[in-house]
C-alpha cells in the first residue's frame, strides 16, 4: 500500500513572461520579446502519510506553483510528480476525490448565498453520505466555533469568518490529503488559532496529510517538517526543530533603562534596535555567561532585561540573507 | 477664472489620452463595424432584389449601403464611452466619493471625460472612416452639410450625456442595473436609426420620434451627409434636440443633488 | 461506478441551481430579467418586422419563417451567452481564478461550464422562445420536421459551446484578452439571424466552417421548414460533429497554457 502521500523527484517549471508592450498594434503585440521566469528548480522530496509538512518561502520562491503542480492545475515541464499514488496532471479527476485545497478566503463559497449552501453543494460535488455529511459538518461548526455564521451570506462574514467557512467547504469530504495555500493571511488571531487546532485534530484522527504554504511564522508552528524554497529551488528539508536550532546559539536580549545614555553596547553583541532606553542585541550563548557581560546587566543603568530565543522570523531573515549572499 | 478653464481642459486632455492607450481597441471595433456594415449590405441587397423595386423608404440600394457604413462609422464615436457602467462601477466601488471632493464637479468630470473620449474617437476613427465613405460613394458634401453634420453630433452627445448620465445614477438605489442599461441602450440605438433608418417606420412612429432628440444621434447625421434631409427637417431636428436639452440638463442636475445627498449621508 | 459524462452533467446541473439560487437572492435582479426579456425581444424582431412591412421580404422566406430563423439565432446564441460568460471567464484564467474549480473531481469542460454563470443571457431565451412558438404555430409543422430541428439545434449548439471554449482558451494562451473574442461572437449573432444564402458562397462557409453557427440556426431552421434533404442533414450533423471533436480536442491540448497567474 502507497504509505507515501507525495512523492517530487526533479521537477521544474518555467513560465513564460512577456514585456509588456502598451501600444503597438496587434501583430507587434504577438511578436513581443519574451523570457522565462524559472519558478521551480529541480525540486526533490517525499512526503509520507499523516505528515503535517510547512511550505515555507518568499513571494516568488516558487511554493504556490509547487502546490498547484502537486494538484493538477498545472503542468511540471520536467520531472515526476506522484500523489497517493496518482499523477495530478494525468489523473486530475481521481486525485480531486482524494484531494482538498484550501485557497484564498472565499474561493469555494459563493459569494450572495449563505455558507451553508456551498456546504450543501460541496456534498453534491464529492458525493458525500447525508450521514457523514451531518456528522463532519457538526464537527467543523463547533471546533471552529461557526455555528451562528454559518447560515449567514458570506458577503456579510469577516474576513477570518469567510477562511474558516472555506476550510470547512474544502475538507468536507474528507480527503487524505490537504493543500493550504496562505491560510492565514489577514485572519484575525482566535480563528487562526482555531484552524490549527483543527488541522492537528483532523491529522490525528484520520492520519490526513497536510502540506500548508505560508510566510507567516506562527502557521509554521503546527508543522513538524518544513521545506523552505528560495528562487524555486529547496533549500532546507528538515524538522522544524532543527531550523530553529540553526541559528540557535544565538539570543536576543533586551535592555530597558532609566534614560538615554551613551554605553557601548556593540562590545557585547549585534546591536539590533536602539531606541531612547530600549535596547535590543543579538548575543552568542557563551557571551552570556561572561564577567563583562554579567557587569553590563548589573549596571546601575539598566532597569531591566529579557533573555529570549530568536523568534522563526529572525532565523528565516537570516537564512535568507545567507542564501542571497551566497548568489552573489 | 483661466486657473478654472485649466483644471477642465486638463479632465478633457486627459480623456483624450487615455484612448491612447487603447489603439488596439479602435482597430478591432473599426474592423467589427465594418463587417457589420456588410451584413445589412447582404441582407439589404436580398430584399431589394427579392421585391424588385429600386427605392425603400426613399433610400435607393446603394444609399442603403451608406447608410449603414455612416451610422456603423458614427456610432464608433457617438456610443463610445458606457457612461452609465462607469457611473455604476463608480458608485458600487465608492471612487464616486473621491470623485466628489476633486476641484472639478463629478458631473463635469463625466461630460468632459467622455467628451475627450469621444473627440478622440472621432478624430481618430470616425473621421477617416467618413472620409472614406464619402470618397467611395461619391457623397457631394456642401460647408451647409458638414455644419449641420457638426452641430447634430454636438447636440446628440449632449442629450444623450444626460440621458445616460441620469441612468447611471440609478445605482444608488438599485444594486445592479444591467437590464435598464441594456434596455436604455437598446431603445436609443432603435430610436436614434441604429436598427434600421427611420423613414422605414410607419409614419405614426415617425411622427413620434420627430418630437424625439434621439434621431440626432445616428439617422439623422447620416441623412445629411447623404444629402436626404430637407433644410426644414435638419432645422426641426436640431430645434427639437435644444428644446430636450434644456430639461434635460435640468433634471440631470436635479437628480445628481437628491443622488448625491444619498451618497453623502450615507457615507459612501 | 456512474459513466463519465452522465457525472458531469449532474455536476453542470448542481451548479446551475446554485447559481440561480444566488441570483435570485436579490429580487430586483429578477424582476430586472423578466423586462429586459420582453423588451430584448421585441427588439430582436423589428428588423425583419419593418422589412416585411415595406417590402416582400427575402427570397424563400415568408414573414413567420423569418421570424422562427431569429427567434431560433437568438435562442442559440444566448444559450451559448448562458454556458460561456467570455469576459468571466477570461477573467478567471488570467488571474488563476480557475484554480478552486479545477480541483473538482470532474471533467473540464463542464469544470469551465459551472464556473461562471450568464444568467442574464437567459432573459432573452425566455422571450426568443415565446416567439419561436408563436412563429412555428404559424407556420405549421411536421413531426420529422421538428426531430430534424431539434436534433440540429442540440448539436449545432454543443459544437458552438465546444467552439467558443476553444476560441477563449487560444485568445488566453496568445494575448491573454477576450476582446476579439467577445467581438466575434456578437459579429455572428447578428448575422446568424438572416438566411446564410444572403451571404452569398463564401459567407455561407464562414458561417459554417470557419464559424459554426450555422449549424445551430440557419440549418435546424431549414430542416424545420423541411427545405433540407437528408443527405443535407446528415451532412450537416457529422460536419458539426467533426468541428466539435476537434474543439474538444484543441481546448484540451490547451489547458497545458494556463498559468494560474503566474508568469
Amino acid at each position: 500500500m502507497e504509505d507515501y502521500a507525495v512523492r517530487v523527484e526533479n521537477v521544474s517549471k518555467w513560465f513564460k513572461a512577456h514585456e509588456v508592450r502598451r501600444s503597438g498594434s496587434f501583430v507587434t503585440k504577438l511578436l513581443r520579446k519574451t523570457y522565462f521566469k524559472h519558478a521551480l528548480r529541480d525540486v526533490s522530496f517525499d512526503i509520507k502519510q499523516g505528515e503535517i509538512v510547512a511550505l515555507l518561502g518568499r513571494n516568488g520562491s516558487g511554493k504556490s506553483t509547487l502546490i498547484k503542480i502537486l494538484s493538477g492545475i498545472l503542468h511540471a515541464d520536467s520531472g515526476k510528480v506522484s500523489v497517493l499514488g496518482l499523477e495530478p496532471w494525468t489523473e486530475r479527476i481521481e486525485l480531486a476525490q482524494q484531494l482538498g485545497v484550501v485557497l484564498g478566503a472565499h474561493g469555494q463559497l459563493f459569494w450572495n448565498l449563505p455558507a451553508v449552501d456551498a456546504f450543501e453543494y460541496m456534498r453534491g460535488v464529492y458525493n458525500i453520505g447525508q450521514e457523514e455529511y451531518r456528522r463532519r459538518l457538526r464537527y467543523f461548526l463547533k471546533t471552529l466555533d461557526l455555528e451562528h455564521v454559518y447560515s449567514r451570506q458570506v458577503r456579510t462574514m469577516s474576513l477570518g469568518e469567510q477562511m474558516k467557512c472555506n476550510f470547512v467547504a474544502s475538507v468536507l469530504h474528507n480527503p487524505k490529503i490537504v493543500f493550504l495555500d496562505e491560510p492565514t493571511i489577514g485572519v484575525d488571531l482566535p480563528s487562526k488559532i482555531a484552524l490549527r487546532k483543527t488541522v492537528a485534530e483532523l491529522q490525528a484522527k484520520y492520519k490526513t496529510t497536510f502540506i500548508l504554504t505560508t510566510h507567516i511564522v506562527e502557521d509554521i508552528g503546527i508543522a513538524q517538517r518544513v521545506i523552505l524554497l528560495s528562487r524555486g529551488k529547496m533549500v532546507f528539508d528538515d524538522t522544524r526543530l532543527k531550523l530553529e536550532a540553526m541559528f540557535g546559539d544565538k539570543r536576543h536580549v533586551e535592555l530597558h533603562m532609566a534614560e538615554p545614555n551613551h554605553i557601548n553596547f556593540g562590545r557585547y553583541g549585534k546591536v539590533l534596535k536602539r531606541g531612547e532606553t530600549t535596547v535590543v542585541m543579538e548575543v552568542s550563548k557563551n557571551v552570556l555567561k561572561t564577567k563583562n557581560f554579567l557587569a553590563l546587566l548589573n549596571r546601575k543603568e539598566i532597569l531591566d532585561y529579557r533573555v529570549a530565543e530568536p523568534g522563526l522570523n529572525f532565523i528565516l531573515n537570516k537564512f535568507y540573507a545567507k542564501l542571497d549572499r551566497e548568489k552573489r | 477664472m483661466f486657473k478654472t478653464i485649466d483644471r477642465y481642459l486638463a479632465v478633457l486632455v486627459i480623456g483624450f489620452k487615455q484612448q491612447l492607450a487603447y489603439k488596439k481597441d479602435y482597430f478591432l471595433t473599426l474592423g467589427f463595424r465594418i463587417f457589420a456594415s456588410f451584413i445589412m449590405v447582404a441582407v439589404w441587397t436580398a430584399v431589394y432584389l427579392n421585391s424588385d423595386v429600386t427605392s425603400i423608404g426613399g433610400f435607393t440600394l446603394p444609399q442603403m449601403y451608406l447608410y449603414f457604413f455612416l451610422i456603423n462609422a458614427i456610432a464608433i464615436s457617438s456610443f463610445n464611452e458606457p457612461i452609465s457602467e462607469n457611473i455604476q462601477d463608480d458608485i458600487q466601488s465608492g471612487t464616486v466619493t473621491t470623485a466628489l471632493v476633486k476641484p472639478v464637479a463629478y458631473t463635469a468630470q463625466i461630460f468632459l471625460n467622455s467628451l475627450g473620449n469621444n473627440i478622440f474617437a472621432g478624430l481618430a476613427v470616425t473621421l477617416p472612416f467618413l472620409a472614406l465613405i464619402v470618397l467611395i460613394g461619391h457623397l457631394a458634401l456642401s460647408i451647409q452639410a458638414i455644419a449641420f453634420f457638426l452641430i447634430e453630433m454636438a447636440l446628440s452627445f449632449t442629450v444623450s450625456t444626460f440621458i445616460f448620465f441620469m441612468i447611471g445614477t440609478l445605482a444608488v438605489y438599485l444594486t445592479n442595473i444591467w437590464g435598464i442599461i441594456a434596455v436604455t441602450e437598446s431603445l436609443y440605438m432603435l430610436l436614434g436609426g441604429g436598427v434600421v433608418p427611420l423613414s422605414l417606420l410607419p409614419s405614426w412612429a415617425n411622427n413620434i420620434l420627430a418630437l424625439l432628440p434621439m434621431q440626432l444621434s445616428l439617422y439623422l447625421p447620416a441623412a445629411t451627409l447623404l444629402g436626404m434631409a430637407s433644410t426644414g427637417e435638419i432645422l426641426q431636428s436640431i430645434l427639437v434636440g435644444l428644446v430636450w436639452a434644456v430639461p434635460l440638463f435640468a433634471l440631470s442636475v436635479l437628480v445628481w443633488n437628491r443622488v448625491r445627498g444619498k451618497i453623502t449621508s450615507v457615507g459612501g | 461506478m456512474e459513466n463519465r459524462l452522465v457525472r458531469d452533467i449532474r455536476f453542470y446541473l448542481l451548479s446551475q441551481y446554485y447559481w440561480w439560487r444566488g441570483f435570485l437572492v436579490y429580487r430586483e435582479q429578477a424582476a430586472m430579467w423578466l423586462i429586459y426579456s420582453i423588451i430584448n425581444t421585441a427588439y430582436s424582431y423589428i428588423t425583419v418586422a419593418v422589412i416585411y412591412a415595406v417590402s416582400s421580404g427575402i427570397a424563400g422566406w415568408s414573414y413567420y419563417q423569418m421570424l422562427f430563423l431569429v427567434s431560433t439565432a437568438t435562442i442559440v446564441m444566448n444559450a451559448l451567452y448562458y454556458n460561456v460568460n467570455i469576459n468571466w471567464l477570461m477573467d478567471l484564467l488570467r488571474r488563476g481564478g480557475m484554480d478552486p474549480y479545477l480541483i473538482r473531481p470532474y471533467g473540464r469542460i463542464s469544470i469551465f461550464l459551472s464556473a461562471q454563470e450568464g444568467i442574464s443571457s437567459a432573459s432573452a431565451i425566455l422571450g426568443g422562445f415565446v416567439m419561436l412558438l408563436y412563429s412555428a404555430f404559424k407556420i405549421g409543422f411536421n413531426a420529422i420536421g421538428l426531430l430534424a430541428y431539434l436534433t440540429l439545434v442540440v448539436v449545432g449548439g454543443v459544437t458552438l459551446v465546444l467552439f467558443t471554449l476553444m476560441l477563449i482558451m487560444l485568445f488566453y494562451h496568445l494575448l491573454k484578452s477576450a476582446n476579439f473574442v467577445q467581438r466575434l461572437l456578437s459579429f455572428v449573432q447578428q448575422a446568424s439571424q438572416y438566411p446564410l444564402a444572403v451571404y452569398g458562397f463564401v459567407g455561407q462557409l464562414i458561417f459554417t466552417l470557419v464559424i459554426p453557427v450555422g449549424f445551430a440556426s440557419y440549418y435546424p431552421a431549414k430542416a424545420f421548414l423541411s427545405s433540407i434533404s437528408a443527405l443535407g442533414f446528415s451532412e450537416a450533423i457529422a460536419i458539426a460533429s467533426a468541428i466539435s471533436i476537434v474543439s474538444y480536442v484543441a481546448f484540451n491540448k490547451l489547458q497545458i497554457y494556463y498559468t494560474s497567474g503566474g508568469g
